[in-house]
Order: C-alpha cells, then structure tokens, then sequence
C-alpha cells in the first residue's frame, strides 16, 4: 500500500470519528435554537428545517425565572477560577518541591500522594460531608472548592513535570541571589507552562463538571453550580428542554475557549517526555 | 582582594559516603587556580562548597578572611559558569545577564550600563535580544561568563565550562577565559578533568583524587615534579611510560635493571642519598614520551642509554608523531619528530634521557627523588 492511500485511509477514519464526536455538540445546538415540543415531537432529527431556528431559548434562559441561570453561571465561574487558579499554585509548588528537593520523609510523601490517587471519591464523601459541617463550610463557595483543591493526580503529574528540568537552574537561581521561591516563580515556572497548561485546562474541566460533591455541599438554589442547576430542570413531570438546550450550550462555551486558548500547552504538556529533548 | 581558604574541609554525604577529604588550600587574589582530576574525584563538590550549593561537613572556608560556612550563595560575593551553562530558557541574553542585578534591585540604567559593558567584552552585543535555544555553543558559552561577570564579584567559579564545546572552539575559548583573567584581575577558580586545560589555564593547579588533594603547585612544577605516580599519569599527554625497575648497585655504579635491560643512573640522581635505601628493591621508573628518542645520535651527553623496542603503531599528529612501542613487555609511547624513519614492525634503538627520569615507591607510589 503506497503513503498516499494509506493517508487517505488514516483521513478517512479519522473523519468518522470527528463526526461521531461531532455529532452530539451539532445537535445540541440545534436542539438548543428549536422550540422544546419540537424536540418532544422528533426527537434527535436529521430532518432539520433551518428556517424555523432562532434564539428565542436563549431569551427565555437569560430573562426566566428572574435570571437564576445567570446566577448558577456566576457561580460556576467563581468555583471554576478559585479552585483552577489555587490548585495550580498549591499542586504545582508540591509537585516541584518532591522533585527538585531532598528531605527526609520525601518518598513517604510521595507515597502518601499515590495511595490517595488511588482512594475513590465515593469514599471520602462521607467524612468530607461531616468535615464541611463541623467547620462552616456547607452552603458555601469554600465548601465546594477546598477539599479537592490540592488533588493528588495534580501533583503527581507536576511531580513528573519538574523532575525534567536542569536542577542547575536552580543552582544559577541561588548564585544569582534568588531566594527559594524568587527561583520557583521567576525561574521554574516559566518553564512548566506547558505542565500549567495541561493541568489548568483538567483542573478547570473537573471544577466545572463537577456534580456529586456540590450537590451534596450546595443547598439554596442561588448557590447551585450549572450541571446542578440544569439537573434541577429535569423533572419526573417534563424536562424543559427550551431552557436545558441552550444552558446545555453555554455551560460548554468556558471550556472550549480555554482549550483553544490552551491547546499548544495542554498537547506539548500532555506529551512532554515522550521526545528526548 | 578575594583571597580564598579551604581549612580541613571535608564533605560526607547522608550515607557515609567521603567525597571530599580534609583539603587544604590557600588561594590568593588574583590567582587562577584550577581543580583537576578524574571524575569523582571530588573536584566539582569542592567547588559547590566554595559556592555554597553544597553544605560543609567539617572544616572552615573564608572568603577574604570572613568564615562563610554558613552564608547562602547569594551573600558571598561570587560568580559561577556552569558546565551546561544554565542560562535561563525563557530569558533573552539581556534579560539573562540582567537577571541577577535585578534581583539585586540595581537601577535600570546601572543594570543596562552593566550588561552592555560585560556584552561589549565578549563580543556579543549583537546577540541581546536572542533567547539561548537561537544560541551556538560557544555564544551560549560567552553568556554564561557574561551573566557572571556583570555582578562583578570577588571571586570567579567555573565548572567545568568547556566540556560541551568542541575542540576548536574549547581551545578559542580557554584563550578567551584566560584573557579575561588578566582583564578582570580578579580570582578564578576552574574545574576540569582535562589536564591539558588544567595545564594551559592554571597559574597554580590542585590535582585531586578520590577526594584528597594530591599536589598544589605551578604548571611547571607539576609537569617536572610530580610528587607521585599518580600526578605523573595524569599530567601529560600522551602519558608517562613506567616500568617496574630494581635497583642495583655494582661498585660506584647504579643501574635500574628490567627483564634483560639495564640503565645506568646518572650522577644527578645517584647522588641523592634516598636511592640507597631501595638497593635490592623493586621501585617504579617512569619517562615522558618527549624524553625518549628513536635516533641513536639525538643525544650526544653520557647519560643517554640505548633500549631495543618493536614499533607496534605510529600515528602521525602533524607536528610530531607517536611511536607506540613494546620494550621488554612494557607497552612504551615515544614523542618523536614527524621525520622519523621507525616503520611499523621494525625493531628500533630507542634513546632514554636518563637524567629525566622519575622514580617511585612501589609501595606508596610516592617519588623518590624530591
């Protein structure tokens, strides 16, 4: 078989599979700009009549039921950005500090690190729960965020990360008058961008999906996080797909903007290791 | 004035392990003074101590009469080249140099002064904007030294930082190191396992092995007087032949005798009282390559003895020409002119320069002769 066959084969397969990832956003948006009945009455359609769609859904989302979904929005935001941004900094300095620093009690650290990897969420809800009661935290943004914002995978993967880079860098660091932390901010960290961008884009998908634990933290329905709020949407007696389409939509919008302004970091980080540099 | 002291430092690593044994040294302002020794002789760990990247064990180390065992880097008033430079990836040449007076919140235009004077120097002040990975070796090279001589610091401390280059430009750039000695007037401390930089580079060399400090002295000296076989070995290239002698005396006469050879000692050395107490003993001889001669006539003085030895590859370096030989089963290397009439397979009269000669304690492989 020449190359120029077996390219076309490799496109060929590769663009059914871009279609079958594909598919479901397509229909997602067009469900999202058709009335709700339409759906009730079709279902997922091929027969689409493209006169027929507007935004009339995404009016009704903004302005109903007093703007909630803004608010649910904001919320997903805020919890996104915080705990993105705090776990970036906090996992990133432990990953850093467990490759590039000797200290007794190192391995068991690291240790420690790869058994709670290994521990299901679904374990730690309980105590969790009775941990954010005890200390105030239920109802509330801290609650959500803070017992998953230092994740173990995070710091293995920054761990993994900075035992790449020349530790004379942080010997030149030193000569140069900088104390540990001038090294790990104006040195190192410039150079695990590519770790940051990797772990920003997980971290942030992880904090904006999640569902389980705000669902068991958050009460007031102001408070609720998008992928509860939409839930809330679905009830034994219909599902209001006028709003669930279109709110299915824009919660998808903050993560594909951050892949794409991410996606030379995140793939570079993803396979950083894999060439010998 | 920088003057550094090493008093009694040692460094033992989590372990047990002795990397650096009890060394002593004293080096004064302005000296260029060079480590040298083969790899793991502690060379480098020595010189991270003076930088303070590494912890002392024991001992006391100053700078300009000030004990600084427990001054971080940043406080000692030092610079250091790294052997694989260590620029900073993501910073331009000019932010690279500049980076150390920043931390050390200089003004701008006194930064800028600093970095443009050191630029102009090495010969880079078209390379500012470039980040190091746009960088050849050599330039990278000249940043690293660059970077360290804008904080213009008391002592200069240089590991290793020809090793990545290569050969045309490592001896290019051991003139330009040694050029800006002079320029600087300042104190150089240089880490190598290349003798021949050790050699060309140092004012004072220190050669190490296995963490102790075998001998401190000038170039000359070292070359001439090396205090034991392994000094001798080391400095030189190719190496110093030797051959396991015993020294015997018939009436006024001492000859060194191996296999069926036997040399006739000159006076300069049959004088010195030491060799009497190794009559009847086995003791180590060695000759530089330079001091043996494959014409019968290049020496005319007494003290030139005539050894018979088969040429076993000759290889011609363009100015000079390496004879590799056997002489009574010892494996022998000879430094010949280029004009030389040996022929692979030949056996040839070989001329040893007696009154060049080295010998050593069997036992402690110290010399006997200083």
């Amino acid at each position: 078989m020449g190359p120029k066959i077996t390219n076309a084969l490799v496109f060929v397969i590769l663009l059914i599979f871009a279609v079958f990832c594909l598919a479901p956003f397509f229909f997602l948006v067009i469900s999202s700009l058709r009335p709700g009945v339409e759906m009730i009455r079709q279902g997922i359609s091929l027969n689409i009549d493209f006169s027929a769609l507007n935004f009339d859904n995404y009016v009704l989302l903004l302005d109903g039921k007093e703007g909630i979904y803004l608010s649910w929005y904001f919320n997903s935001v805020v919890i996104t950005v915080v705990h993105t941004l705090l776990s970036l900094l906090l996992t990133s300095m432990v990953g850093y500090g467990l490759a590039m620093y000797n200290f007794k009690g190192k391995n068991a650290v690291f240790i420690i690190v790869l058994v709670v990897m290994m521990i299901p969420v679904e374990i730690l809800i309980l105590p969790l729960y009775e941990l954010s009661i005890s200390t105030g935290l239920i109802d509330s943004y801290l609650g959500v965020i803070l017992p998953f914002v230092v994740a173990p995978m995070s710091i293995f993967f920054f761990r993994q990360y900075a035992q790449s880079l020349p530790r004379e860098l942080l010997d030149a660091g030193r000569i140069d008058g900088c104390g540990e932390f001038k090294i790990f901010f104006k040195i190192m960290l410039p150079l695990m961008k590519p770790a940051f961008g990797a772990m920003g884009i997980l971290q942030a998908m992880f904090s904006w999906n999640n569902f389980v634990w705000p669902l068991i933290v958050l009460r007031s329905n102001d408070m609720l996080t998008l992928p509860i709020g939409l839930q809330s949407l679905i009830t034994p007696y219909g599902n209001n797909y006028d709003i669930l389409f279109p709110g299915a939509v824009m919660s998808v919008i903050p993560i594909i903007i951050l892949f794409i302004l991410n996606q030379k970091a995140f793939i570079s980080g993803l396979t950083v290791g894999g060439v010998k540099g | 004035m920088a003057s550094v002291q090493l008093q009694n430092i040692s460094k033992t690593y989590p372990g047990g392990v002795e990397v650096v044994k009890n060394l002593n040294l004293d080096i004064k302002h302005k000296e260029f003074v060079v480590l040298v020794g083969p790899s793991g002789c502690g060379k480098s760990t020595t010189l991270r101590m003076i930088a303070g990247l590494e912890d002392i064990t024991t001992g006391k180390l100053s700078i300009d009469g000030m004990v600084v065992n427990d001054i971080l880097p940043k406080n000692r008033d030092i610079a250091m080249v790294f052997q694989n430079y260590a620029l900073y990836p993501h910073m331009t040449v000019y932010e690279n140099m500049a980076f150390g007076l920043k931390i050390r919140k200089l003004p701008k235009p006194e930064i800028q002064r600093c970095v443009l004077e050191a630029a102009y120097t090495l010969g880079i002040e078209d390379l500012l904007d470039r980040k190091p990975k746009a960088l050849s070796g050599g330039q990278r090279q000249r940043v690293a030294l660059g970077r360290a001589m804008v904080r213009q610091p008391k002592v200069f401390l240089l590991d290793e930082p020809l090793s990545n280059l290569d050969a045309k430009l490592r001896d290019q750039m051991r003139t330009e190191i040694r050029k800006l000695h002079q320029k600087l007037q300042t104190t150089f401390i240089y880490v190598t396992h290349d003798q021949r930089e050790a050699m060309t580079m140092g004012t004072r060399i220190v050669v190490m092995k296995d963490g102790i400090v075998q001998q401190v002295d000038t170039p000359q000296q070292l070359y001439g007087h090396p205090c034991n076989l392994f000094v001798a070995g080391f400095l030189g290239s190719p190496q110093m032949n030797f051959f396991k002698v015993t020294v015997t005396q018939k009436a006024a006469v001492f000859t060194l005798d191996f296999a069926d050879e036997s040399l006739v000692l000159p006076p300069v050395i049959t004088n010195n009282p030491k060799l009497k107490e190794y009559i009847g003993k086995e003791i180590i001889m060695g000759i530089r390559p330079e001091d043996l001669y494959d014409d019968a006539n290049a020496l005319k003085e007494a003290n030139a003895m005539i050894i018979k030895g088969s040429v076993d590859v000759i290889e011609l370096m363009g100015a000079e020409t390496y004879l590799f030989m056997k002489i009574a089963d010892s494996n022998v290397v000879a430094r010949v002119s280029p004009k030389t009439k040996a022929r692979t397979g030949e056996t040839i009269e070989i001329v040893f320069d007696m009154d060049k000669i080295h010998l050593f304690d069997q036992a402690t492989e110290k010399t006997i002769l200083n």
